[in-house]
């Protein structure tokens, strides 16, 4: 038996799948956008840019199916602490290969742009103008790994179906809210304003992804293993 | 061999197990029966790792079972609900990340089920019948040849050819590779046969585990003329009694002597086996 077997599992199926979702998800942005340009005219702004906030949430949910990982895991003999290393390790992997290519559509937007004679313009709480590659991968990668982290330990929290696993949609608000106002996906009025250094920001993720490793690890360490209503 | 000292486990507050010392060699055939709330599932499911158990231990051979790798990897269990991976996945991709996961799972075994259950790789598990969804999950539980391999009610849906099937092909695997299985059901008297030993739960104390053999002879059939048996049957317990003409048939609880065994002879009486669900009904209260 080679070791890591759940992230090893996850990267050999789910990382495909999410892989081959992505560029399907901005072939869709790329029809809005063309038929936005055919209704009103040269686009204004990214199209791949305002997907964006969409993406965030959708890695929320995606992160939120993690008790059915972990039963899985469960079942076939592997244990709540391997879990709770392994698919926290296969979310970061996730992110930063999504968040490359991500950054990889939007320079392919930029061509495209460019050709069109249309403005590549991003929206203005994004930390990051056109053409910066390096700051549009930190802002992505951390945009991932923030919400695929928050949403693997909401789900594991509210499976446990208690009282104190209903208390972690507030860590989980103040992750997605601050987080959010960091790298600039999210923002309210009360929290607002990108980091526009990427070490700074790389420096926030990954505390904020420790804070999400750490809950995760205490709602899931010793979850019980709950029995569906057959059909 | 399995080892549970005071095992308990809460919901809440409100006992569902109560504290259970249980010693299960190995390599035996264990049948676990109770009625409907009386522990099986949360036994099955703190010997498993599934749950923490809220006191006591569960050891399987000397260590302990919950979040160890070296156990759990050892230990199979299939629940009633049939759901060994994503709903979304086809049986082929699950039987993949089965063979990935678990050290002892045997992918050629597996397609071989999965052949003889008529099920084809490419169907998606949230697209199964609930027979089918119970078959593959067998299927999976076989072919995991984990040493504690445990079914709780794994066979519910499937029809009587497929649940023969399994009855079959689990006799057959434990002779080829000899462990530990533990079958939770309510078809006692279609999986007894099965069965080496058997556990019988109830309202979440054990209230015993013997052999099957020394559990059918704790009951007796009688079948004759009506009168005659209600005669011999006078101050026993009777279990049960049907009638058929004038002849009858009573199922008493506890053994007969030879004296009485002799009675019977010169009444020409016949006494035979007792089936193991009549007993199992008696010992948990009667028919309600």
């Amino acid at each position: 038996m080679r070791r890591f077997p759940i992230a090893r599992f996850l990267l050999s199926t789910h990382l495909p799948f999410l892989a081959i979702v992505l560029p399907a998800m901005y072939l869709l942005v790329g029809v809005i956008v063309a038929v936005a340009v055919l209704m009103r005219g040269p686009a204004t702004v990214s199209g791949v840019d305002l997907s964006g906030q969409v993406l965030h949430w959708l890695a929320v949910g995606y992160g939120y199916s993690a008790p059915g990982l972990l039963g899985t895991m469960l079942v076939h003999g592997r244990t709540r602490r391997e879990f709770a290393t392994q698919h926290p390790a296969f979310q970061l992997v996730t992110a930063v290969v999504l968040a490359a290519l991500i950054t990889g559509v939007y320079a392919v937007e930029a061509v495209l742009y460019r050709a069109a004679g249309w403005t590549q313009a991003m929206q203005p709480d994004r930390p990051f103008e056109a053409g910066d590659y390096p700051m549009i991968f930190v802002a992505n990668l951390s945009m991932l790994a923030i919400a695929l982290l928050t949403g693997a330990f909401v789900g594991v929290a509210l499976y446990r179906r208690t009282a104190t696993g209903a208390l972690a949609l507030l860590p989980a608000a103040a992750l997605l809210t601050y987080g959010g106002a960091a790298h600039g996906y999210f923002s309210l009025p009360f929290a607002q304003g990108a980091m526009q250094s990427g070490p700074a920001l790389l420096a926030v993720t990954a505390a904020a992804v420790v804070i999400g490793w750490a809950l995760l690890w205490a709602y899931a360490r010793d979850v019980p293993l709950g029995n569906k209503v057959p059909a | 061999m399995i080892t549970t000292s005071a095992l308990q486990v809460r919901f809440d507050g409100t006992p569902a197990l109560h504290p259970l010392d249980l010693e299960l060699p190995a390599g035996r055939i264990y049948g676990l029966l109770g009625r409907n709330g009386a522990g099986k599932t949360t036994l099955l499911s703190a010997l498993a790792g599934f749950r923490k158990p809220s006191a006591g231990t569960v050891l399987l051979d000397g260590e302990p079972v919950f979040e160890n790798l070296r156990n759990t990897t050892r230990i199979c269990l299939i629940r009633d609900d049939g759901m060994v991976g994503d709903g979304t996945d086809n049986l082929r991709d699950i039987l993949a990340m089965a063979a990935m996961l678990r050290p002892t799972f045997d992918a050629g075994y597996a397609a071989e089920l999965l052949d003889r259950f008529g099920l084809s790789r490419r169907q998606r598990l949230g697209a199964l019948s609930r027979g089918q969804r119970s078959a593959f999950a067998i299927v999976v539980g076989l072919a995991s040849r984990a040493p504690l391999t445990m079914f709780d009610e794994a066979h519910l849906g499937m029809d009587a050819a497929n649940r023969q099937l399994f009855h079959d092909e689990l006799l057959r695997d434990y002779l080829a590779h000899p462990r530990t299985f533990v079958l939770s059901t309510h078809l006692i008297e279609e999986q007894s046969p099965l069965f080496e030993q058997v556990l019988i739960l109830h309202e979440g104390r054990l209230l015993l585990h013997c052999d099957i053999d020394d559990l059918r002879e704790r009951g007796v059939s009688v079948t004759g003329p009506a009168q005659i048996v209600d005669d011999f049957v006078y101050g026993l317990t009777v279990l049960s009694q049907r009638t058929l003409g004038p002849t009858k048939q009573v199922t008493v609880f506890g053994g007969l002597d030879d004296e009485r065994r002799a009675l019977a002879g010169t009444y020409h009486l016949e006494l035979g086996p007792v089936t193991v669900q009549d007993l199992f009904i008696h010992l948990t209260g009667g028919v309600p």
